[in-house]
């Protein structure tokens, strides 16, 4: 699974959290410049994408990241979907 | 009178910061809003705290390495939380939110639209401002000053910083207090739902500032 592949994965993810279509899924990405990203969206694009990858992040991945980068990186070490 | 001794927390201290963490979460009121938001009683919420403060997760008020505690002849006596804000670059509002999306994701799935509600009046704080929180005084050292004693306090340990307050805003006598000692409005944010308040205190927050 590579980088590239997991933002395809993110993008319809974050489009439905943050109601916007046209969001384009970048790594340095967070609450500090996204529209609508506030707690409660963040919560639900994190239970979503664990729904979709089947997973549970650990405590110390989540309160680790700072950006959509970190949370793409954390998936690809994860190796999901070898 | 005997003298007030301020000293980090330690875990000796634990079961005295979640009663602080408790009282001040009620802010004088019935309502513990993590309780009511996630159907659990006191006692689950106490033991989820510990849980939580085990983890040593910094930038977030639930770890003990942000707490004082005030002492009169080593009695616990009041007690409070100041931490940087997004020091390591994530807001202590948003490692709250994964820290309890981490202990109660089912819980958390059932209740989205709750949180949507508290969400609304959410005031973002500010980076690298001092975040103080949950101030507290044991009920039988209260009327002595203890809350002004923390306020010097804080200010001391950190002279060089804006020093923010995020509060519910039924609590008055505290917030005129904060204004006494130079912290000024901030940021109002009312809810114009009134199921709000099965959830808070109040309806509103206030963010209070005290600028350098």
């Amino acid at each position: 699974m590579t980088l590239d592949s997991i933002k395809l994965d993110l993008q319809p993810i974050f489009a439905t959290v943050f109601s916007n279509p046209n969001i384009t899924i970048t790594e340095n990405m967070n609450a500090e410049n996204v529209d609508k990203w506030d707690s409660v969206t963040h919560l639900t694009m994190i239970l979503e994408v664990e729904s979709f990858y089947t997973i549970k992040f650990k405590l110390k991945e989540l309160t680790s990241m700072k950006n959509v980068g970190d949370m793409i990186q954390i998936i690809s070490d994860r190796n999901l979907g070898a | 009178m005997d003298e007030l001794i301020f000293k980090k927390a330690t875990k000796n201290d634990l079961s005295f910061v979640i009663d602080c963490i408790v009282g001040a979460e009620y802010s004088g009121s019935q309502i513990l809003s993590y309780c009511v938001l996630f159907d659990i009683n006191e006692n689950q919420f106490r033991e989820l705290l510990a849980q939580i403060i085990d983890e040593e997760i910094e930038g977030q008020p639930w770890n003990l390495e942000h707490w004082f505690i005030g002492s009169l002849n080593e009695v616990q006596v009041c007690g409070g939380c100041c931490w940087i804000e997004a020091q390591n670059g994530i807001g202590s509002d948003m490692l709250k939110s994964q820290i309890l999306q981490y202990f109660l994701p089912d819980k958390l799935k059932l209740k989205m639209e709750e949180l949507k509600l508290i969400s609304e009046i959410t005031i973002p704080r500010i980076p690298d401002s001092i975040e103080v929180e949950y101030f507290f005084t044991h009920p039988e050292y209260r009327n002595r000053g203890l809350i002004t004693s923390m306020i010097y306090f804080i200010d001391e340990t950190f002279p060089n910083r804006n020093k923010e307050i995020i509060m519910v805003g039924n609590n008055v006598r505290a917030m005129e207090l904060y204004k006494r000692h130079g912290y000024d409005v901030r940021e109002t944010k009312t809810s114009t739902q009134k199921n709000i308040l099965t959830l808070l205190p109040s309806d509103t927050k206030v963010a209070l500032l005290k600028k350098i």
